[in-house]
């Protein structure tokens, strides 16, 4: 009786293995072979090397050398901390507080990884004490590459340059807590997905001490490589006018297709400093410069564009059927508006004039009635269709897209109505109106092939030609009366009495193009205070501006200067653009006979 | 003379052992052929013990349990003094010269096996087993090791012992009233002991066992749940073969066994442990009378249950992580000699049995 009821116990004790077994390996059979799957597949990530920008020319602007960073083990208690560092110091030196602060900084306890405290060691610094080094624990060596900028601040505004990620920017694509680096400005921002790259990886299975047993596959990264339409050949010769002349401004070069040759910005910044992280007393003197080198001039520069915008408003004027380009209109040296008088900038007037000598002579008097004629709503539209007063849609970062007012503008912006002496400003592109360098030369480019180009640094991507593209948004009869003021526009750099034509000299074929002397009306408050007194001239100066377009006959290249408070446009760019047309020949870019 | 020894002889009983410990070589070569080597070594060293166990005149000389017994108790008592003590746990001795470490408790439970099938053999239950004053006396036997050995700490091993001594006194014969009150009160002094006298590593441990597995045996649960209704083959048990089934040779077999067999195998197992048992036990009714004999039967039947259960019970989150071999399985050579040993004197029992009478019947 006993013997059964332990036999009857053992049995059913045995019974709940039995269950308990069938339980595991039969009901949650799935779960732990998945669970057994996980153990030994592991995915080893292989870091894709930044993609390399090369110019034109197949010149090398930004690629990557070898650099070593060092690593200290997470969660080490501050003793250990301490001697790991003091060790580090015997072979490597280092400032051992900020190391510390650097390493308590970063080491939270849900960081997992090494936490790296010494970047970009050059091979040499660090060959002859790997060894030794790694033989400590709690430092772990690893390959790195530091991105280079060979040409510094010659190219900086168009490449911007690469930096930590941060955590937003790891969110946003989780691939960057591997890779780390990843663009912040300018080119590199803009195609940050293609020179980035994806993360390769080789799916192994591993054993318990993570060793591993055997490859199964491998996906390589990848990583594209641009090319860009800037020819640093162009890009150095415009650089070096401006360093030369110390002139500050900007000087676009872009075919008509919207290709942008050369885009420099006067004076600029070392993009090789923000890679290793810029100190905060170099970021400070950036941006507290008076001549803001930080600063995209092309693009996100807002200046008033003064009688670089007269072309295009005569363009509106003669295509709107209010006014013949032949209808001669009486312009004296100012109109008066009730009590105010609107100055023409010679005080003589210009006499009887057409829409020719209007943008020859830069007749400030003849945009006045024509602004009369047409009513700020109506120019302010067209403009805006002619590309001013809104983002090129340029493949920049931070592109600014500038005023264009109306009424509706005005107020909204400051809730006041609009005067008819704003419409008289606004007529030769001043008052309100800002644009950018940019969409001077895009509206150039329009003037003179009748079509709207998105400009386009890239050039292609690996071998993949990124063609760039062109708005046909005039109308026919614009398109028709366009060859008007192209003409106005030759005359301004060829004709006696041409706003340009005492400064343009080019041997081997004509331009046309427009001098703007945009006025600075205020200067901001800051900026009188920090500057003495016999500075205070050049701050009060107008910006000078010279589009141009050419070959004339034939156009392939637009050149816009503007140069901060230069003066009178002609006289402080024409001389640079001769040269840049020059080079561009120098270059084969334009090809000449006999040349 | 030998005829009647061969006749007497129990052939079964080493052939039921002789499935296991080829299912143990099989897993053992597949995890580690070195091992492999070394289990076959041990297994002639075990077959050589069992037959020196098998031939030594037990019945003759059976004072020598009782010396056997308190020289066990005195170097329990030296680990309490001299002992070593390694994580927190002063389990062994280092005799001295010789630099070889021991652990007393291993050789208590079959010396506490032998004394108790002493203590009986020299003073039977009545037909209505041993009355409470009796039992007290016995238990005695039985608490002053389990003391010794829980106070280390080892309470895995001290509750084991406890569980085979009492376990041998409730089949040779206790009064059924004592047995209920028995049951009553360890259910009374269950959470009573929680409380007060364990230490708190041990609350942790039955906290994890209770709660979260360890890694162990988080590992050694996946193992065994990947090994579906028949296992799957050596290449894809992973489990084991890539070493996150820790001890996967000793200890944990039984989850390498699981993943290579499933299912079917652990029921083929848990009856092959059972039938085993089942053998053993039913030699307590043959042996009604040989008050010497049936006490040990019953002792092995229940080390072998209890180490069983509890190493399989561990394996699946069943029973908490003690170090107990599977029997005949594990890969170890101690335990596996220990258990040879045993069931050699098991066959000496049988065998000499009616010789021994027949001596001891004429000497008086």
């Amino acid at each position: 009786m006993r013997q059964k009821i332990i036999l009857t116990l053992i049995f059913l004790l045995y019974l709940l293995i039995i269950l308990r077994v069938t339980d595991l390996s039969i009901i949650n059979h799935k779960l732990y072979t998945d669970l057994a799957n996980n153990n030994i597949h592991k995915k080893i990530y292989i870091k894709p090397i930044r993609g390399i920008i090369y110019d034109i020319n197949h010149n090398p602007i930004a690629y990557n050398k070898l650099r070593f960073s060092l690593l200290l083990k997470p969660h080490l208690k501050n003793i250990e901390l301490n001697k790991t560092i003091n060790f580090i110091n015997n072979y490597i030196k280092i400032d051992e507080n900020k190391i510390f602060k650097n390493y308590k900084k970063q080491n939270s306890w849900y960081n997992q990884q090494f936490i790296s405290i010494i970047d970009y060691i050059k091979y040499k610094d660090i060959y002859s004490y790997f060894p030794i080094l790694i033989q400590n624990k709690n430092i772990k060596i690893e390959s790195d590459y530091l991105r280079i900028y060979p040409q510094k601040e010659r190219l900086s505004h168009i490449l911007g340059y690469v930096g930590k990620a941060n955590q937003q920017e790891i969110n946003k694509n989780p691939e960057l807590k591997y890779i780390k680096i990843t663009g912040k400005n300018g080119i590199e921002k803009e195609y940050n997905k293609e020179l980035t790259g994806t993360l390769g990886y080789i799916n192994v299975i591993v054993n318990a001490k993570n060793k591993i047993i055997k490859k199964i596959n491998e996906v390589k990264p990848t990583t594209h490589n641009l090319t860009l339409n800037i020819d640093i050949n162009l890009q150095k010769f415009i650089f070096n006018l401006f360093k030369k002349s110390h002139k500050k401004g900007t000087i676009i070069v872009m075919d008509t297709k919207g290709r942008i040759i050369s885009m420099v910005n006067y004076p600029s910044y070392d993009n090789n400093l923000f890679v290793k992280g810029i100190s905060t007393k170099e970021w400070q003197k950036l941006i507290h410069n008076n001549f803001k080198p930080f600063l995209n001039k092309a693009i996100a520069g807002l200046y008033p564009p003064g009688s670089v915008v007269k072309p295009a408003i005569g363009l509106i004027a003669i295509a709107s059927g209010k006014i013949s380009p032949y209808k001669k209109l009486w312009c004296p040296g100012y109109i008066k508006i009730g009590n105010r008088k609107f100055r023409d900038w010679r005080a003589a007037g210009h006499g009887f004039t057409d829409i020719f000598k209007a943008i020859k002579r830069s007749a400030d008097t003849y945009y006045y009635q024509i602004g009369l004629l047409l009513g700020i709503d109506y120019i302010s539209a067209n403009l805006k269709r002619m590309g001013f007063g809104k983002k090129t849609g340029i493949d920049l970062p931070n592109e600014r897209s500038g005023i264009i007012p109306n009424k509706e503008w005005k107020q909204k912006r400051y809730h006041q109505s609009w005067f008819i002496g704003e419409t008289l400003n606004s007529s030769i592109g001043q008052g309100y109106v800002l644009v950018t360098p940019l969409q001077v030369a895009v509206n150039t480019a329009l003037i003179a092939t009748a079509k709207l180009p998105v400009p386009q640094i890239i050039k292609s991507i690996d071998s993949n030609i990124v063609i760039p593209t062109q708005k046909n948004i005039l109308t026919k009869k614009e398109i028709k009366m366009l060859p008007l003021i192209r003409k106005g526009m030759w005359e301004v750099c060829n004709s006696p009495g041409g706003t340009a034509a005492n400064y343009i000299n080019i041997p081997y074929f004509q331009i046309a193009g427009k001098t703007g002397t945009a006025q600075v009306h205020s200067i901001p408050q800051d900026v009188k205070k920090r500057k003495r007194e016999d500075e205070l001239a050049y701050w009060k100066r107008s910006h000078a501006w010279l589009t141009t377009y050419g070959p004339y006959k034939h156009p392939q290249f637009i050149v816009t200067a503007m140069i901060e408070h230069g003066g009178h446009g002609g006289s402080a760019a024409g001389k640079m653009v001769s040269k840049i047309y020059k080079k561009l020949v120098e270059l084969h870019y334009i090809k000449v006979k006999g040349k | 003379m030998t005829k009647k020894i061969i006749y007497h002889f129990d052939f079964l009983l080493p052939l039921m052992l002789f499935p296991f410990m080829g299912i143990s070589l099989f897993l053992v070569n597949e995890l580690n052929h070195h091992l492999f080597q070394k289990e076959i070594a041990y297994m002639v060293i075990g077959f050589i013990a069992f037959f020196i166990a098998f031939l030594f005149p037990i019945r003759k000389y059976i004072w020598l349990i009782p010396f056997l017994y308190f020289l066990n108790i005195i170097l329990l008592l030296g680990v309490d003094l001299f002992g070593i003590s390694i994580l927190g746990a002063k389990r062994w001795l280092k005799i001295p010269m010789l630099g070889l470490t021991i652990q007393p408790s291993e050789f208590m439970k079959t010396n506490m096996i032998l004394m108790l099938g002493y203590l009986i053999y020299k003073n039977p239950p009545d037909k209505n087993g041993y009355n409470l004053k009796q039992l007290l006396k016995l238990s005695i036997y039985i608490l002053i090791p389990f003391l010794l050995i829980a106070k280390e700490p080892d309470l895995g091993t001290a509750l084991i012992l406890f569980i085979i001594g009492f376990g041998i006194l409730v089949i040779v014969g206790i009064r059924m009233k004592i047995i209920l009150f028995g049951i009553l009160f360890t259910i009374i002094f269950i959470p009573f002991a929680y409380k007060f006298i364990l230490h708190d590593y041990q609350k942790q441990r039955i906290k994890n066992f209770l709660g979260h597995h360890s890694y162990h045996v988080e590992q050694s649960i996946i193992a065994v749940g990947s090994g579906g209704l028949s296992g799957v083959s050596k290449e894809k048990a992973t489990q084991a073969q890539l070493k996150f089934l820790p001890v996967a040779s000793s200890d944990f077999i039984f989850a390498y066994f699981t993943e290579r067999f499933g299912l079917v195998g652990v029921i083929f197992l848990c009856l092959g442990y059972f039938f085993l048992v089942y053998y053993l036990l039913s030699y307590t009714e043959k042996l009604k009378n040989d008050y010497f004999a049936m006490p040990i039967f019953a002792g092995v039947a229940i080390i072998i249950f209890v180490y069983s259960y509890v190493n399989m019970g561990m394996t699946i989150g069943l029973a908490p992580v003690v170090g107990v071999p599977l029997p005949f399985l594990s890969h170890g050579g101690t335990s596996f000699i220990n258990f040879m040993i045993i069931f050699g004197i098991l066959e000496n029992l049988l065998a000499f049995k009616h010789e021994f009478i027949y001596n001891f019947n004429s000497e008086m």
